[in-house]
């Protein structure tokens, strides 16, 4: 009997997860179909590029659902790092130096400060939800609010024109013929996943993702690793923060608005259970490329952005659609 | 299961939302005479009641473990649809002026009036029922299926006509949104008497009881003999509902149905609900608290406007307060909400 | 024995599940007037047949009749509506609803509008709880209750739902032996006024005790059903089975050292126990019996640092240790095998080689990496020795049976140099025949030297493991006897309260 179930679930899951890869590919053909220089290294390089931005705070956002949380807050966060980010390059704008660049402090400064910028309010969106007891949904909505009305309320809802060359290479940059953030972008993909793999943190936010007071009774605190989740979340945030203001080369308030859920919609396409505790961060990756490409696609079909959005609501209803029955059978 | 008896300081968490809105409003009159006027009063009521109808659906749908997270997107699209009903010559031809205001439009009701509403609130229905249907059905939570139709439905309602609102409305509309009955706004008496009407329906009626039992615990209401589809449906059902009847509101208000309102408006509904008490565990709430909930968060904002407080920073505080009230809930009755 | 027509009949009941057979053309009746007991080990059938009888589950063939008439379920709801109540092993009730509303679900009284009349629901939720003799307010929220009212609020349902059949799942797993009498003498009461009670239990005294008949599922098949005068323990644990085992193995009465591993003193939490103070040398087993929700559990749940504490001393070899979280515990040396092992002991859908190294994982850290060739031998010494059954080490927890889950949870601390093992129940859910199997490894934990604390409801469970007992009864400890005192009427008489017998 045992064995029966564990055959039938293995077959189930793995043909889940192949169909994922023959939706990939797909749209992959798809795309070369209707445009033909779309197989070109050239735009598969741009498209990597085009990916990272969603990427980065999708990888993030495996971190937390694998914890079993959710994190309605990276776009704002986002956002907020965004603004802080050129504001930092602008510091003189209060004493009416607006049109030339004025540093705070040199770049690799600017840089962790917002990244640390970032990280704390991910681990305040942690602390919340561990100390305080509010569920994640609810905190980091919070969070969401109260970034977005803070990057607002100190652009005074202006965009901030202009960023340093170093800003705009972590936006625009590229090594020999491959874009930075791509590069950048690969680099996190490799890290987290060993670190999820391969070390004990991995193997412990893994657990109490799944189990809390099972991981608890075992002597693994489940906060700590929530905690963490959240905070590699609000990093990861800034980075893509970091990256995007270079790319738009403005730190823009109302940039990435509703990525969060673009986000949860690659976690889950990619096959991260919401239940915490399954899942991985190149799963995400594949559904990072999903969503891209069918967005690229209906930008070529010349689909405006509010259909595309119509589509976009459809993809992910039915994408969770099938990933629960994917499951179902599987249990 | 078991809770423990019920401590001092619970009681203090059970009545403590009514001292916080006693607390408000003595400080918003101490801050502005102004506030006990009846314009101030009437005012506070209309801009509330929004929300306030909102956050009833939205308290069903809390109470049996489920979130509501495409009524903001609804409220705009029912707004959009009622205007388009109104123009039903925008299905043969397209007039030049309907997205112009002209002050006196001409309107081509697709069907006679009145009728044009029912078909609004049926087809919000649907769409209440369908997200609803998907959740129970599919064993998906509700979070993820609304989410879902929130994109959905406002790309919908903004895709055909392009995100321009539709102008013209006709007179009983006006009244909805702005007349007065006995010297009371008219959005408001909806507001209370819809209240009033979901106090009843949860305390006096098997469904409503039957909302509780099945968001309490679904597997022993279903022990008990209560099919929970219907309890896990309705809700959203109701709550869609509820967001159609306040799009047509404020298609009176704007004189336009204009697909981009309410963004976001389904974050302050649930705040709410929340504040008020509802746990969002399901099974354990009123709609008397979600009435004091959207209060809490009108005063609020009252003040804020009293004390000229920037549109931006009052967003942060928006998000301070949904915050701080839930710690406090908790950490007063020491129980955990998630 | 009442013969006629039954007020109840399955005859050849079929219930396939994708790879098993889960009922095999089981027949099976009830007659007015009579406690039929139904037995058998865990994935016998049992509860599956129950859930058939009671609606929830469809039957794949076989006819159900209740009074003659053929009848088929869509739901609970009609199987209730032809007299069928069914008080589930795990009661899942409405914490939140008052105890009234819980008994009148979905059939509230209403009044002429329609509309649900609360006082009329209160009277009439009186009236059944005083049949029952229950002292209970038909006001108070079913949640503040403890288990045992909160089943007597079950039983009120029942005939208030004017069942003619009332089907006990397990109910001594959630009550202890006061309780159950209470339970016995109300089973006794309705049995008279002509109801059909099926009566669910692995335990075999409470069987003899008050069933009239017996039948026995094993596998999904029928083995039996005899009149219970016609059969003895011994033939029935045979029926059980297939085989016969002696249930108990006595201990071996052999000398402890007096070295304290473990002393606690003092130990208080609020409301829920106070004063509590014993020791647990090196190599003995310390017995723990109580009734449910005399704070067992939650003595021990603070001593492994998952509650906290607020008064109270802990000695570790006559050292004070502060414990403020599990890990502290772990760090002391304190481990334990919860009584919800699925829930706090494992993580189900992690394999058994995750759940094994889980608690260790920081020694197998090789640089920054985990090396998991070590993690794989440490973890197949384990299922060696401990004799697990499962497939792969990579197989799924989920998959495995009670017993070898029960031992991957004690795998986690073999590895580990642990000096005090806490058992929370460490049979319940289990086979017997794996029951026995688990007791002999705490029994050998025990020769190797550790100090170990074992929580159970059953006597002679606790009777054939422990060296010495210690008995509580409302969060404080009412008794303290060695091995060769105790009977199972001072357990019984100190678990009520008493303190001087």
């Amino acid at each position: 009997m045992i064995k029966t179930f564990t055959g039938v679930s293995l077959v189930k899951s793995s043909r889940v997860s192949l169909g994922r890869y023959f939706a990939l590919l797909l749209l992959i053909g798809i795309a070369a179909f209707m445009a033909p220089g779309f197989l070109t290294l050239q735009n598969i390089l741009n498209l990597l590029r085009s990916f990272s931005f969603l990427g980065f705070i999708s990888i993030g956002m495996t971190f937390v659902i694998l914890s079993a949380g959710l994190d309605l807050s990276v776009a704002s966060l986002l956002a907020l790092c965004s603004v802080l980010t050129a504001l930092f390059q602008h510091w003189g704008i209060y004493l009416g130096h607006t049109t030339t660049l004025s540093y705070i402090f040199p770049f690799p400064f600017i840089l962790i400060t917002v990244l640390l910028i970032g990280s704390f309010l991910g681990f305040l969106n942690g602390i919340v939800i561990t100390k305080l007891k509010i569920t994640d949904f609810v905190s980091t909505l919070g969070m969401m609010v109260f970034a977005r009305g803070l990057a607002f309320a100190i652009s005074g809802g202006r965009s901030i024109f202009e960023v340093g060359a170093e800003t705009l290479f972590m936006g625009r940059g590229m090594v020999g013929i491959i874009p930075f953030v791509a590069c950048l972008w690969v680099f996190a993909i490799m890290f987290c996943t060993i670190v999820l793999k391969y070390t004990a943190f991995g193997q412990r936010l893994y657990v109490s993702g799944e189990n809390p007071e099972a991981a608890r009774l075992s002597g693994v605190d489940p906060h700590i690793y929530k905690i963490a989740a959240y905070t590699i979340s609000g990093f990861f945030a800034a980075l893509a923060g970091v990256c995007m203001t270079g790319r738009l080369n403005v730190g823009e308030p109302r940039v990435a608005q509703g990525w969060e859920l673009d986000a949860i919609a690659a976690v889950v396409i990619g096959g991260t259970s919401f239940a915490g505790g399954q899942g991985s961060v190149v799963k995400t990756i594949l559904g990072v490329a999903i969503i891209g490409l069918i967005r690229n696609i209906l930008s070529l079909l010349g689909i405006l952005p509010s259909p595309q959005q119509m589509i976009m609501g459809l993809v992910l209803l039915f994408a969770v659609i099938l990933q629960r029955l994917g499951e179902r059978n599987s249990d | 299961m078991r809770i423990t008896k019920e401590k001092p300081v619970e009681l203090l968490s059970k009545y403590g939302l009514y001292f916080v809105l006693l607390l408000l409003i003595v400080v918003s009159a101490i801050l502005s005479p102004l506030f006990f006027s009846y314009s101030n009063i009437a005012n506070l009521l209309t801009y509330n009641s929004f929300t306030g109808l909102l956050s009833l659906g939205m308290t069903f749908v809390i109470l049996t473990g489920g979130i509501d997270l495409s009524v903001g997107s609804m409220v705009g699209f029912s707004s959009i649809l009622y205007a388009t009903m109104l123009h039903g010559a925008i299905f043969t031809f397209m007039p030049d002026n309907i997205f112009i205001y002209t002050g006196s439009p001409q309107l081509t009701p697709l069907f006679p009036q009145g009728i044009n509403i029912v078909v609004v609130f049926l087809i919000c229905s649907v769409f209440g029922f369908i997200s609803g249907s998907i959740s129970y059905k599919f064993r998906i939570h509700s979070f993820i299926v609304t989410l879902c139709f929130m994109i959905f439905i406002r790309g919908l309602a903004v895709s055909y006509t392009h995100g321009q609102p539709l102008f013209g409305m006709p007179e009983y509309i006006n009244f909805i949104a702005y007349g007065t009955f006995l010297s009371i706004p008219m959005p408001a008496i909806i507001w209370l008497t819809a209240s009033v009407f979901s106090i009843f329906l949860l305390r006096y009626t098997r469904f409503g009881r039957g909302i509780y039992a099945v968001g309490g615990d679904e597997e022993a209401a279903r022990l008990s003999g209560i099919k929970s589809a219907i309890y896990r449906i309705m809700p959203f059902i109701f709550s869609a509902f509820f967001a159609s009847l306040v799009g047509i509101m404020m298609s009176g208000r704007m004189a336009c149905g204009d697909p981009k309102i309410a963004q976001g408006w389904e974050l302050d509904a649930i705040a709410a609900v929340v504040i008020g008490g509802t746990s969002l565990f399901g099974g354990r709430g009123t709609i008397g608290g979600t009435v004091v909930g959207v209060l809490i968060i009108g005063l609020i904002i009252n003040i804020m406007n009293l004390l000229e407080i920037d549109a931006y920073p009052q967003q942060m505080v928006k998000g301070v307060i949904i915050i701080a009230a839930l710690a406090l809930h908790n950490l007063l009755s020491g129980r955990r909400y998630s | 024995m009442n013969k006629g027509v039954p007020l109840l009949e399955a005859k050849g009941i079929v219930k396939q599940y994708p790879g098993v057979l889960a009922l095999d053309k089981v027949d099976f009746d009830v007659f007015s007037g009579e406690v039929h007991c139904l037995a058998g080990e865990n994935g016998a059938g049992k509860s599956t047949l129950i859930e058939i009888i009671g609606g929830s589950y469809k039957k794949d063939e076989g006819t159900i009749r209740i009074n003659g008439t053929e009848v088929e379920f869509a739901s609970p709801k009609e199987a209730q509506e032809s007299g069928i109540a069914v008080l589930h092993q795990e009661l899942p009730v409405l914490p939140y609803l008052s105890v009234a509303e819980n008994i009148f679900l979905a059939r509230q009284p209403r009044n002429k509008a329609g509309f649900v009349n609360y006082s009329e629901m209160y009277r009439q939720a009186r009236k059944w709880l005083d049949i029952i003799q229950a002292d209970i307010n038909p006001r108070s929220l079913l949640g503040s209750l403890p288990m045992s009212k909160q089943q007597l609020v079950s039983i009120a349902k029942a005939l208030s739902l004017d069942a003619k059949i009332i089907i006990f799942d397990e109910p001594s797993a959630v009550l202890t032996s006061v309780e159950l009498k209470r339970l016995f003498e109300i089973i006794g009461s309705v049995k008279k006024e002509g109801k059909g009670i099926v009566y669910i239990s692995h335990r075999l005294e409470e069987i003899f005790e008050i069933g009239d008949r017996v039948t026995v599922l094993r596998n999904g098949r029928l083995v039996g059903t005899r009149p219970i005068e016609e059969i003895n323990r011994d033939t029935l644990i045979k029926m059980l089975v297939g085989r016969e085992i002696s249930e108990e193995v006595p201990t071996e009465r052999k000398e402890i050292e007096d070295k304290a591993v473990l002393a606690v003193k003092g130990l208080c939490r609020k409301g829920i126990f106070e004063d509590i103070s014993f020791t647990v040398n090196r190599g003995e087993i310390l017995g723990v019996y109580g009734l449910v929700g005399a704070g067992r559990t939650e003595v021990i749940r603070v001593i492994v640092g998952a509650d906290p504490l607020d008064e109270g001393e802990i000695y570790i070899e006559n050292r004070r240790v502060r414990i403020k979280s599990p890990k502290d515990a772990i760090k002391y040396g304190i481990c334990l095998a919860p009584e919800d092992r699925k829930q706090h002991g494992l993580i189900l859908g992690k394999s058994v080689q995750e759940n094994i190294v889980l608690p260790s994982l920081h020694r197998f850290k090789r640089s920054l990496f985990l090396d998991y060739g070590r993690m794989r031998s440490y973890t197949r010494k384990f299922v060696s020795s401990l004799r697990i059954v499962t497939p792969t080490l990579s197989q799924k927890v989920r998959f495995l049976s009670g017993g070898n889950q029960q031992k991957v949870v004690l795998a986690k601390w073999l590895g580990m140099e642990m000096k005090v093992f806490i058992f929370d129940e460490p049979t319940r859910g289990i086979d017997i025949g794996a029951k026995e199997e688990i007791r002999s490894l705490i029994r050998k934990l025990a020769e190797e030297g550790r100090a170990i604390i074992v929580i159970s409801s059953e006597i002679p469970e606790i009777m054939s493991l422990s060296n010495r007992i210690v008995i509580m009864h409302n969060g404080r400890i009412t008794g303290c006897l060695l091995r060769e005192e105790a009977t199972k009427e001072k357990l019984i008489a100190y678990s009520m309260g008493a303190n001087h017998i």
